[in-house]
């Protein structure tokens, strides 16, 4: 039997800023071809976990490892694809270009490049040669989600990624993941939206005031609790 | 490097800093030589003694104009245009880029030198279209105090450029434009003070061990030397020393600082849970 391949481990990792505590003794791992959903309110932590997880702040205690490398290593970020949050490409460009500008960093071969380019721009439907600065919030959520995905990476980090995205498009980015999955990506996806993680992720893993409070597949929360709502009202102290 | 290059000029060019910069440049030299060239010494009713200035005066003083050109665009290139990628909400994008970090101040430091030669192109064609080509490529121009006056400037823009960018990363575009007028300032007024023999804090040569605001100034970056070094290489080739070295040490300084700042996103922005 093929022994599991750990994607990322984190192992008592604190993160504070000045004088507050984000992440408190957090250990957390996920192996390859999983997917985890990471639920918290706001300010539980999610957010200062991915960032640790790719370098952008140091831990104050504990340790991680991503793809069997420190956090912040140039190397790894040609495996990792990544849509923060709130990020903004740069409005000067237009979507092809700066599909292109990152594309050039993570593909090697031109005629590749541009291949996949096309094909982003086209499942996404971003036109291609309008300014960023002139696409609407959710045309720009877009285009942050289609540059994660360039260069096939092994491992995708999704930071809130439904927010300002239409209905219709979440069932369509559902099916992008899930394929995803089943060409042995793994990803990690933070979201508030309780019952989108329910339906996109196998695992979950609840954050409350910086501290992991639990960790279990969707299956057994919706076994014990009803449903991962549920679970999570449980969970956090709420019900 | 070679993504983060055509990245940068597509950014001045859809911003149009070439065309104003290259604008600006012309302007101001057209408009300097020809105003300074037309004046002449004339005794009322009497006679005319003709131009003032020599040619190599003329030279002199397209190098001393390339200080406030150059300075504009160090200023608007450090300010806005350098720290863009790396800051607010694009801060994050960028820095999980598969790209070392080290690329990024090489990389602005190469695009600010193609637009020096932009600069110095176009000053020295102003030149030559104000005064002639022959005198351009003529003798009497040592053309090795040009270089090396040229050199001086290019490398001291280049530190200009990364000091405004480090303080636009750390303080915000605002405060660090009138921080760094008022540094430049403040260099500038100092460098005059320290060559005129009026207040008593100051050193002079011979006149005992230097004071400790000399010594400061003497170890910043030589922003108030730098009419002073042109015009004494101008007056004495290969006389007098430019601060070429102190220049360097200052550009690997503050390349090394906007390196690490690189490697180093800011915690405040990134506080929020």
């Amino acid at each position: 039997m093929e022994s599991a391949i750990t994607i990322f481990q984190m192992s008592g990792v604190g993160i504070a800023y000045s004088f507050r505590n984000a992440v408190e003794d957090l250990t957390l791992d996920l192996q390859k071809g999983g997917s985890l959903g990471l639920l918290g309110l706001n300010g539980a932590g999610k957010t200062s976990t991915i960032r640790s997880l790719l370098g952008m702040i140091k831990p104050k205690r504990g340790t991680i490892s991503i793809l069997g490398d420190k956090p912040g290593r140039v190397r790894n970020y040609y495996r990792i694809g990544f849509a923060p949050e709130d990020g903004l490409p740069p409005e000067y460009l237009t979507g092809e270009e700066y599909l292109n500008f990152v594309g050039a960093l993570k593909i090697r071969s031109r005629v590749d490049r541009k291949r996949d380019v096309k094909a982003l721009l086209d499942w996404f439907e971003l036109s291609p040669k309008k300014r960023i600065g002139d696409y609407s919030k959710g045309m720009q959520r877009k285009l942050i989600l289609a540059q994660s995905l360039l260069g096939n990476p092994e491992f995708l980090i999704l930071d809130e990624p439904l927010n300002g995205l239409d209905p219709l498009f979440i069932l369509r980015l559902r099916q992008k993941l899930e394929d995803y999955l089943k060409a042995g990506g793994t990803y990690l996806l933070s979201s508030h939206i309780l019952a989108e993680v329910e339906k996109t992720c196998h695992e979950v893993a609840i954050l409350h005031e910086g501290k992991l409070v639990s960790r279990d597949t969707v299956e057994n929360l919706a076994k014990e609790f009803g449903s991962v709502e549920n679970a999570f009202a449980k969970k956090i102290g709420k019900s | 490097m070679w993504v983060l290059l055509v990245q940068t000029f597509r950014h001045i060019f859809r911003t149009r800093l070439v065309f104003l910069l290259i604008a600006l440049t012309f302007l101001v030299h057209w408009f300097g030589l020809h105003i300074l060239s037309s004046m002449k010494v004339q005794l009322p009713g009497q006679m005319s003694l003709g131009p003032l200035l020599k040619q190599s005066d003329y030279l002199f003083i397209s190098l001393f104009l390339q200080l406030f050109t150059g300075t504009f665009l160090a200023a608007v290139f450090g300010i806005w245009t350098v720290p863009y990628l790396h800051q607010g909400q694009r801060a994050q994008l960028t820095f999980t880029l598969p790209l070392a970090k080290w690329k990024y101040p090489l990389g602005y430091a190469l695009t600010m030198l193609a637009m020096l030669l932009l600069l110095h192109a176009v000053m020295l064609a102003t030149f030559g279209w104000t005064f002639g080509w022959k005198d351009l490529t003529g003798s009497r121009v040592s053309w090795g105090t040009v270089g090396l006056c040229l050199v001086v400037q290019t490398i001291a823009f280049e530190v200009v450029m990364f000091a405004f960018a480090l303080g636009s990363l750390l303080f915000g575009q605002v405060t660090t434009f009138f921080m760094g007028v008022a540094s430049i300032l403040c260099l500038q007024v100092s460098g005059i003070v320290f060559r005129i023999s009026f207040l008593p804090w100051q050193h002079t040569e011979g006149s005992g061990p230097p004071s400790l605001y000399y010594w400061i100034y003497s170890k910043l970056p030589p922003v108030g030397e730098l009419a002073f070094d042109l015009w004494s290489q101008f007056k004495k080739p290969s006389g007098g020393d430019p601060n070429l070295g102190l220049w360097v040490v200052w550009l690997l300084i503050l390349g090394g600082l906007f390196y690490y700042r690189m490697t180093r996103p800011p915690k405040s922005r990134l506080a929020d849970g």
